[in-house]
């Protein structure tokens, strides 16, 4: 699916949706359908997502409960603090990942903001820019403790601002399966 | 998996302008992207991906559109596994008693009748004993196991409550470019 | 069985009691009240032989387990019970056995275990379990699981799926510590205590970790170009040397001395050395490539490499070798091209004076002389997952 969701709630009850209908094995059709092109080819930062995170971190951002991060409706709190907000980028697998800097700014905006909102602060955070991300990106995480490091950086974030609960465990998303 | 120069707007803008424009409204689509579309440098290995861009690979030149139940049916460039085709279920369903894995892999495919390169999510089914029929292994562009993103050895059940592995979908994800 | 006569049975019983050897009675077959011609016991376990193969079984189609055939009789020797997607090393003496795996209490489902059973004794019987944090559930794969050469160490890359490696002391018997290695996989021991991981963005990441589980990793300089000629996960390591060949994709042989501070030699191609051009991820560019399950085998005392190599276009790594290339690792030249029988997807070599070259396929075993080419023996065999032969 490529068009944006108007708020987090309209995008959970399209993907409790999707999730439902999932689950229950909704009457797939004993052929496929022969394969018709899309209506919209998903736009470029999408299948820079879906290729480099999606597989793990989910389509639509919610994945294995527990196992996996969830990015929907909590990447955007890691805004809330510079701390936060630079750990995002300084993620071996994003700072590493084989995309330019141009590219890796549109994901990580897409994820913040898209995917990962509502975001957290007391202004309208600003999106990241490419200079910022092609400074971040020279500093990975890469011989760091990175449990350690996230809950410390979490704790930085519900010290200052509001967020949801489910950012203090890995994924407060609906399991896929039983 | 193969990610046609996507992040290169001026590269898409010169195909498109080559020849291959979509059913919808080009000049308008044109007009979006000439306004959007800096230009800025490739890195080095988008830079050799650009020069070899065949809208093809070794794989899409012997695949079929008809057949899901065949290896070389256009989506499973990138499956490792047996055909959720051959068990019971199909290119997007588990069988009966066994159930989707949350995490996957994504590659792309390039879909032979249009040439077009489609997201596809090698989602495995899980639970069940092995299924054990139409056994493929489609290798292209893909990664080895410390790029778990793009690897089909790792047992993608994580997010179950089991590994049993049953058998593999191919779930269109959507169009690539 | 036969039974002896009344008068003879009575006139060993008194023998045995007055000698003052009651309890002795129970301990030898001679002295219990039925003479049985033969009692059965458990042929003992003398450790891999040279000549021996240890193998596991690809997936569920082949039964779970461990086993070790000899390859100059094509005959079974023994047989280990292992769950699937097991992965197993052998200590330095080759008589005990370490098995990393993975139950689940109600067979798909219920509590997980994964731990690291240990086998040995005179009869290779189990002697318990360490508890693993967790760890990788794929495809075998070699070196998801190694030990330090002395063995006090094992290495078991756990994928949650965040990537770290469980450290276990050996002697002691218990986790050390799990080592964060985000970006990376695959574990290659070297030296008393630190391992080498394969990292997705072309680098190598260096751990060192001590006793009591404190541990530094830092990342060495990329070497290779992850998307377009990635290093295959079964490339070949050396772990008494540190020597690791990592072989990529396209052929090329990056001879890599794993240490603190690794250091890189040039890399080689396969192709260039057998006076052909390297290859290239062009479609459409067909040549010969490496591939297979387990495509390559090393034999340090010699520098030999050998390699499964079949015809085909880019990115096949995975196709079936129709030829065996006996490379020289040293003066990067073909040595000798084998053909395999039908074809073949994985490789060992034995690491002796009389050394045994092992192709096998999803259904054969064929022992080889690697000098020779010459096909031994053969014997079937059912989706062979990893494989081991004693070390030098």
């Amino acid at each position: 699916m490529s068009h944006r969701f108007a708020t987090p709630m309209g995008l959970a009850v399209c993907v409790m949706a999707l999730i439902a209908a999932v689950a229950r094995g909704a009457t797939p059709p004993a052929q496929p359908a022969p394969a018709t092109p899309p209506a919209d080819p998903l736009p470029p930062v999408q299948v820079a997502y879906l290729t480099s995170c999606g597989g793990c971190h989910g389509i639509e951002g919610t994945s294995a409960p527990g196992q996996v991060p969830t990015l929907r409706g909590l990447a955007g709190s890691f805004m809330c603090t510079r701390q936060g907000r630079d750990f995002l980028v300084r993620l071996p697998d994003v700072a590493l990942a084989p995309l330019s800097d141009r590219m890796l700014t549109q994901v990580m905006n897409f994820v913040v903001f898209d995917l990962g909102a509502p975001v957290a602060g007391g202004r309208p955070a600003r999106p990241y820019t490419v200079a910022e991300v092609a400074r971040l990106r020279r500093e990975p995480l890469t011989d760091t403790g990175l449990t350690g490091y996230r809950n410390r950086v979490v704790a930085g974030l519900a010290a200052r601002c509001e967020v949801p609960a489910g950012l203090h465990v890995y994924a407060a998303g609906v399991p896929i399966t039983r | 998996m193969k990610r046609l120069g996507v992040d290169n707007w001026g590269e898409r803008l010169t195909r498109r302008l080559a020849g291959r424009l979509s059913r919808r409204s080009a000049l308008a689509r044109l007009g979006a992207l000439l306004v959007a579309a800096p230009a800025f440098p490739l890195l080095p290995v988008q830079r050799a991906r650009a020069a070899d861009t065949n809208k093809e690979t070794d794989f899409s030149r012997e695949a079929q559109t008809r057949d899901d139940t065949a290896c070389n049916y256009w989506r499973y460039c990138g499956i490792d596994g047996n055909l959720c085709s051959c068990c019971g279920g199909s290119v997007h369903s588990c069988p009966p008693g066994s159930q989707p894995s949350p995490t996957s892999w994504i590659g792309s495919c390039i879909n032979p009748a249009d040439e077009r390169s489609y997201l596809i999510a090698y989602r495995d089914c899980c639970g069940s004993s092995i299924c054990n029929k139409c056994s493929c292994i489609g290798t292209d562009h893909e990664m080895p196991m410390y790029r778990p993103q793009a690897n089909n050895h790792v047992i993608w059940c994580i997010g179950t409550n089991t590994f049993e592995y049953h058998c593999s979908m191919a779930v269109l994800v959507g169009l690539a470019e | 069985m036969k039974r002896l006569t009344g008068n003879r049975v009575v006139s060993g019983l008194a023998a045995v009691l007055l000698s003052g050897g009651w309890l002795g009675a129970f301990a030898g077959n001679a002295a219990s009240p039925v003479l049985q011609s033969e009692t059965a016991g458990v042929t003992p376990f003398k450790g891999l032989m040279p000549h021996e193969l240890a193998y596991s079984a690809m997936d569920a189609i082949a039964h779970p387990g461990i086993r070790i055939l000899d390859g100059d009789t094509a005959q079974l020797v023994a047989t280990v019970f292992s769950s699937e997607y097991a992965n197993f090393a052998w200590a330095p003496d080759y008589k005990t056995l370490y098995v990393s795996e993975t139950y689940w209490a109600l067979g798909n489902r219920g509590k997980r275990e994964d731990v690291l059973s240990i086998y040995g004794g005179p009869n290779l019987s189990n002697q318990g379990e360490i508890t693993l944090p967790g760890r990788l559930i794929s495809d075998p794969k070699t070196h998801t699981f190694a030990l330090s050469a002395d063995a006090h160490y094992g290495y078991d890359y756990s994928f949650q799926p965040a990537p770290s490696v469980s450290v276990i002391d050996l002697k002691q018997r218990k986790l050390v510590t799990s080592v964060e290695i985000p970006g990376c996989g695959l574990v290659f021991p070297f030296g008393e205590r630190g391992f080498a991981s394969l990292c997705a963005d072309g680098s190598l990441a260096v751990a060192d970790v001590d006793g009591r589980g404190k541990y530094v990793v830092h990342r060495a300089e990329r070497f290779f170009d992850i998307m377009n000629d990635p290093v295959m996960d079964e490339s070949v390591a050396d772990t008494r040397s540190g020597l690791a060949l990592f072989i990529t994709y396209n052929g090329w042989v990056h001879p890599v001395h794993l240490a603190d501070h690794p250091t890189f030699d040039k890399p080689w191609s396969i192709q260039q050395a057998a006076q052909l051009s390297a290859a290239t991820s062009q479609v459409g560019a067909v040549t010969w490539r490496p591939g297979g399950q387990i495509f390559a085998a090393y034999q340090p005392s010699t520098a030999r490499l050998f390699v499964l190599m079949h015809e085909g276009h880019p990115w096949t790594n995975e196709q079936a070798g129709t030829e065996i290339w006996v490379l020289d690792t040293q003066q990067h030249r073909l040595l000798h091209r084998w053909e395999v029988p039908e074809s073949a997807l994985l490789v060992a070599v034995t690491q002796d004076a009389q050394p045994l070259l092992f192709a096998l396929s999803e259904d054969w075993l064929w022992v080889m002389d690697p000098d020779s080419g010459a096909v031994l023996r053969a014997t079937q065999i059912v989706a062979p997952g990893l494989v081991e032969v004693r070390g030098e």
